[in-house]
């Protein structure tokens, strides 16, 4: 088949854009034009639904987009949503999405593979479908159109969007993607129909067919997961960006999963048993990630990095090797102690200390055990004293409001806790500096998603978010600190297509097409197109936010994570009832049910302390 | 290189900007070339300080959208590296895009690049038929940045400017004398060219050489054959 080249109709548009570079591709580490050219038998787009700046960021895309091109044969192209002035552009002149590498049309693909990131990119997901000419419902499309395949975190509760997918692959896809790639290929041979080449497909483990699937024949799909994550090789081919996207560092991902157990996060339950890669190899990962794209930052990831049993070892080891390379390594998602203070001050020594930020997530003991965030006020303060005397002069602060069972002196609590942080800072930094003592606050609104023990309780309304807001803003110091917080309107919707069944995905279409997208860019929010949708589809949206009964069937009671949902209503019972839970990997088995169901077990290379 | 201090040396590079990274900025070609100097792992100097860096310098800065035939920047060493070894691994570590063409050691003493590169080469490609005149008025009076620049045309264009006019496009070459007093911008010459039928155009532009121009007003490369 020939492959249309759009490249001279997108060359003239970019003059007159924004950011034209975003379009280019071309960057060190691609796939070229010509090697995707010459392998046309077989190509797979992967897409991010968002702009570049944030997608090529995206390290799972990363990851599947390195192990693709280990296959010569087959074509491997990166697609991304053109911002508005480009969209409106391409809309103008008739020109269909199209991918980076070789600027084709989307529509030609074999396999169109997008990303479910979070539950604000849905309306992003239905933009890109239809800018790139594809029909939006998979009931609609016919063997001339790709093969559209979700993944992602939002995967874990695929039905609001499962009428737009072919299939929706749950967990680590790190081995499945050659597995999808090679089956539907080999269908595709054949010749024989689409709904042959997705019956193909669900053989596949991890795989939902939601126009095949049916619970009573079929089972819960287990989600897939890498058991030896140590084996799995970090990508052998990053891609160096020209733009200035988020996080423009190399990344290594040093654990995966974190059995902290936070009753809120859905990635502590989604990505189980926590699996370290042991410090051999996550230096040699991080050398050679540095000699392959010359970045000048290495980030140390995962949802917990200074978990890692062997960290401080990983750390020092990583100082002596950089040295003398102008390269610095940084530590996202610090736990909050000072332990982790410590290292922090290993890795900047003699370099500007950045901002601190910190994750107490409520500001009670009462509230923190509720949510089985294991830190005490004690362990906060302390790990603030060690930052101040050591020459950081700026903290910020995540909490989260409208949680399950919380009060107004909960609220009131995190005002507190701000007040004795900043005076443990102002007493523990150089006096000279006092003045530079800056304090931020950043207060999200609680989410309940599926597979977590709150999956069952209610959200909080758009009123009394707004309400809990204010009165935390009116208790807060005056001076000194400095207070953000989430749009209540956008943490319903979130937490909508959150819990949300099948029925949504008409409310998601026509919010849509009420001009619904982009909207996880704060500015671009605006919660009268879902107004119109609830009016026009007849959705009651506070049926959506209200609590579930325990023994409801969920919508997404058919997927499986392999947490059961005996220790999910057991966790849920303990909040109510204040008491915490252990951390498998630092004590016993709690017995989640992942380890038996899915016949893995953590991977701690040394011991957590 | 002050006393005590190790010496150091100073890499002259000369790159191309061609194909789609005509679309980049430049400071994202920078940051490209810094990324390309560290993954050749030249032995690169560092700065001291609260923020360590490469130690880099760059010429007067391309537009975004234009496309180079020949740029340079300038990195320092803290040791010596055959500069046919530097180029080997530059070449090895850069995109199609920003080709790496030739290296070779400068004098520490000499002006940095972007004062001492004065003189640009372009050629514009217009793709449709349009009659180009190369008589100027003694001053040349252009729309810059929603301003009205005045430069005096035989410093500014100092060898004039040609055209081809084809059947369905025009190639116009001119070459641009930069001043203290400011720089002509190659588009908007163009705007003054074409008129008020510039936005039925489509132009790509290409710097096609630079030069440094010394006390008896010759024009000499950036790079010499001597520097290798
Ligand atoms: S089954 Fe036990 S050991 Fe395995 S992740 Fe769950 S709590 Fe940890």
């Amino acid at each position: 088949m020939a492959i249309t080249n759009l490249r001279e109709r997108i060359e003239p548009l970019l003059s007159s854009i924004e950011r034209p570079s975003r379009y280019i591709g071309s960057e060190y580490g691609v796939r070229t034009w010509q090697d995707n050219l010459g392998a046309d038998e077989f190509s797979i787009g992967l897409c991010y639904p968002g702009t570049y700046e944030v997608g090529q960021a995206n390290q799972a895309l990363q990851i599947l987009y390195a192990n693709l091109c280990i296959d010569e044969t087959i074509a491997v192209e990166r697609v991304y949503l053109p911002w508005l002035d480009m969209i409106d552009e391409m809309r103008a002149h008739d020109i269909p999405l199209f991918t980076l590498e070789s600027y084709r049309p989307v529509d030609e693909l074999d396999i169109l593979g997008i990303t479910m990131p979070n539950e604000m990119a849905a309306t992003s997901i239905l933009e890109v479908l239809d800018l790139a000419g594809i029909p939006l419902r998979a009931n609609d499309r016919d063997e001339s159109h790709p093969i559209v395949i979700g993944g992602g975190p939002c995967a874990f509760n695929p039905e609001p969007l499962a009428p737009f997918f072919d299939a929706i692959f749950i967990g680590e896809g790190e081995s499945a993607i050659t597995e999808i790639v090679a089956v539907v290929r080999e269908a595709k041979r054949e010749g024989i129909t689409r709904d042959r080449w997705l019956e193909a497909l669900s053989s596949i483990e991890g795989i939902y067919v939601p126009l095949l699937y049916d619970k009573s024949v079929d089972g819960p799909i287990f989600k897939r997961l890498e058991r030896d994550f140590d084996a799995v090789s970090t990508p052998g081919r990053i891609v160096v960006p020209f733009v200035d996207v988020v996080h423009d560092r190399c990344s290594i991902e040093i654990v995966r999963g974190c059995n902290r157990g936070c009753r809120f996060c859905q990635a502590g339950m989604t990505y189980r048993p926590a699996r370290e890669r042991s410090a051999d190899t996550v230096i040699r990962s991080a050398l050679e990630g540095i000699e392959k794209t010359g970045y000048d930052e290495v980030s140390l990831t995962s949802l917990s990095s200074t978990d890692h049993s062997q960290i401080a070892d990983i750390v020092r080891r990583l100082n002596i090797q950089l040295a003398d390379r102008a390269v610095s390594v940084s530590l996202p998602s610090l736990r909050v102690d000072s332990f982790s203070i410590d290292l922090m001050n290993v890795l900047t020594s003699g370099a500007k200390r950045p901002a601190l930020t910190l994750a107490p997530e409520a500001g009670r003991q009462r509230m923190r055990d509720i949510i089985n965030k294991n830190v005490s006020e004690e362990q906060l303060l302390e790990a603030v004293r060690t930052a101040f005397e050591s020459g950081y002069h700026r903290i910020k602060l995540y909490f989260m409001i409208g949680l399950p069972h919380e009060t107004d002196e909960d609220v009131l609590g995190i005002a507190e806790l701000v007040k004795k942080v900043s005076e443990v800072a102002h007493d523990a930094i150089d006096p000279r500096k006092r003045s530079a003592v800056k304090v931020a606050l950043s207060v999200s609104s609680f989410v309940p998603k599926a597979h977590t023990p709150f999956q069952w309780e209610a959200q909080d309304s758009v009123e009394e978010l707004e309400r809990k807001q204010q009165l935390l803003k009116d208790a807060l110091p005056r001076r000194g600190v400095q207070f953000s917080y989430h749009d209540a309107r956008t943490s319903v919707v979130e937490g909508l297509i959150a819990r949300g069944d099948r029925s949504l995905a008409s409310v998601i279409e026509d919010a849509w097409r009420s001009g619904a997208r982009f909207e996880a860019y704060r500015e671009q929010f605006d919660h009268t197109n879902w107004e119109r949708a609830f009016e026009s589809s007849s959705f009651d949206p506070s049926v959506a936010t209200a609590s579930h009964e325990l023994d409801e069937t969920l919508p997404w009671s058919h997927i499986s994570t392999g947490v059961s949902d005996e220790y999910l209503k057991a966790e849920a019972q303990r909040a109510r009832d204040g008491l915490t839970t252990t951390d498998c990997t630092f004590a016993d088995c709690t017995e989640c049910g992942v380890c038996t169901d899915l016949d893995a077990k953590p991977d701690i290379k040394g011991e957590r302390s | 290189m002050s006393a005590g201090h190790a010496p150091t040396y100073r890499l002259r590079i000369e790159y191309a900007k061609q194909g789609r990274a005509a679309h980049l900025s430049h400071l994202e070609v920078i940051r490209a070339l810094e990324r390309i100097v560290r993954r050749a792992t030249l032995p690169y100097a560092i700065s001291e300080g609260f923020h360590p860096h490469i130690k880099l310098s760059f010429g007067p800065a391309l537009g975004v959208g234009t496309a180079s035939l020949s740029e340079f920047f300038d990195v320092i060493l803290k040791e010596f590296i055959a500069p046919e070894e530097a180029l080997a691994r530059l070449q090895e570590a850069t995109t199609p895009v920003l080709p790496i063409l030739d290296c070779g050691y400068v004098s520490a003493r000499e002006p940095s690049l972007s004062s001492a590169v004065t003189i640009f080469e372009y050629q514009v490609n217009v793709d449709g038929s349009v009659e180009i005149s190369g008589e100027f008025p003694e001053t040349l009076e252009v729309e810059q940045k929603d301003k009205i620049k005045q430069y005096d045309t035989y410093s500014t264009l100092p060898r004039g400017l040609s055209s081809a006019q084809g059947d369905h496009e025009t190639i116009v070459l001119f070459t641009i004398r930069s001043s203290p007093q400011g720089t002509l911008r190659p588009d908007s010459l163009m705007n003054y060219l074409l008129g008020d039928d510039v936005d039925t155009y489509h132009l790509e532009f290409l710097r096609t050489a630079t030069w440094v121009e010394d006390e008896d007003g010759v024009w000499h490369k950036p790079l010499s054959q001597m520097d290798r």
